[in-house]
């Protein structure tokens, strides 16, 4: 246990490390790991989603992964929550405060427990959701959520492991919702669609 | 933070409707769409994401001072991006309806839900879709 904790700290301060060194990265960086730059992009990616598809199948099959997404995110979200409750890792720059500088020129410093990443956990349970359905778009987000989850450790407010617990919160929760909830709650989805379909909003 | 709000708000609000846009011209949900000519279309969607997200991200070094300090919680953001999100599918169902005024809907149009705006504006298509079901209702009880 000591081992992996001690792996995870190097490999933390190796990626921090680069902070600083080149601009354009700590650029990048700063875009990717704010609350709203890939947050805003996923939610436009899904909404747009929602519309795409010239056949109505087509366009279904993209509803459903939406609609997987949004319960995913929802649900991954409560069980960051719930892990909060019983173990509360501080952020690497508590542990180490001489991390402090490097977080400030990247992004601010946030005092909500560090393992599972929230952050990681939300972005990926969106990714795997639309993955399932649309490989190609998938990949894109899963992109976009291994960009926002590495900025997470370059600018040292999270460890690599909550990085990877977060994600596997979120892809568990999505392989979830699509394989247990959705066909147990099934009428409930085809309901949803045919609402909207009936208001021409689906 | 008021105005921060406002800020996520119009980024929402202006991206969404370039990314609405996009995807009805990508569907050819012509009932949806502000501009009759698709180059057009993309051109406005292009203008309406990039600007946005520049103005956003680029405008008064936000990316260094505002959004590195303050912020909105996770939850307040999921609830701005839905109203914005449905403010702007209001606004381009109403400028789109003004748009594609002249009746579009000639004979009975195929299909249902988003497909009937292959053929007509919303107002049109939400008409045809309410008469389509009671007509089936209709059938039924006879």
């Amino acid at each position: 246990m000591h081992q992996i904790a001690a792996a995870d700290e190097r490999v933390l301060l190796w990626i921090s490390g680069l902070v600083g060194k080149f601009a354009p990265l700590d650029y990048i960086m700063r875009l990717a790991v704010n609350d709203y730059f890939i947050p805003v992009s996923i939610s436009l990616i899904l909404l747009g989603l929602w519309f795409w598809g010239k056949k109505m199948d087509e366009r279904e099959s993209y509803q459903r992964a939406v609609l997987i997404a949004a319960a995913s995110l929802g649900i991954s979200d409560g069980m960051v929550k719930i892990c909060n409750l019983f173990y509360d890792r501080p952020r690497p720059f508590m542990s180490m405060p001489e991390l402090l500088p490097t977080v400030e020129k990247i992004f601010y410093p946030p005092h909500d427990p560090s393992f599972p990443s929230n952050a990681a956990a939300i972005v990926f349970a969106v990714a795997a959701a639309i993955w399932f359905y649309r490989h190609k778009i998938g990949a894109f987000l899963c992109f976009l959520a291994l960009l926002m989850s590495f900025a997470r450790v370059y600018a040292a407010v999270h460890y690599p492991l909550d990085i990877i617990g977060g994600a596997a919160i979120g892809i568990l929760t999505s392989l979830f919702c699509m394989k247990i909830l959705f066909p147990f709650v099934e009428p409930l989805p085809t309901l949803i669609l045919k609402l909207a379909r009936k208001f021409c909003l689906a | 933070m008021e105005g921060l709000f406002v800020e996520y708000f119009l980024l929402v609000f202006i991206a969404s409707s370039g990314v609405l846009q996009l995807a009805a011209a990508h569907s050819q949900l012509k009932g949806l769409l502000f501009f009759k000519r698709i180059t057009l279309t993309y051109a406005f969607a292009t203008l309406t994401i990039g600007s946005a997200f520049g103005w956003f991200f680029g405008w008064d070094n936000r990316l260094q001072e505002k959004i590195m300090r303050t912020g909105l919680e996770g939850a307040e953001q999921f609830y701005y991006f839905l109203l914005a999100a449905f403010t702007t599918l209001v606004f381009t169902i109403i400028i789109s309806s003004i748009v594609n005024r002249q009746p579009l809907i000639k004979a009975e149009p195929k299909g249902q839900g988003l497909d009937i705006l292959k053929e007509g504006n919303y107002f049109q298509a939400l008409r045809y879709s309410f008469k389509k079901g009671t007509k089936k209702q209709q059938k039924c009880t006879k």
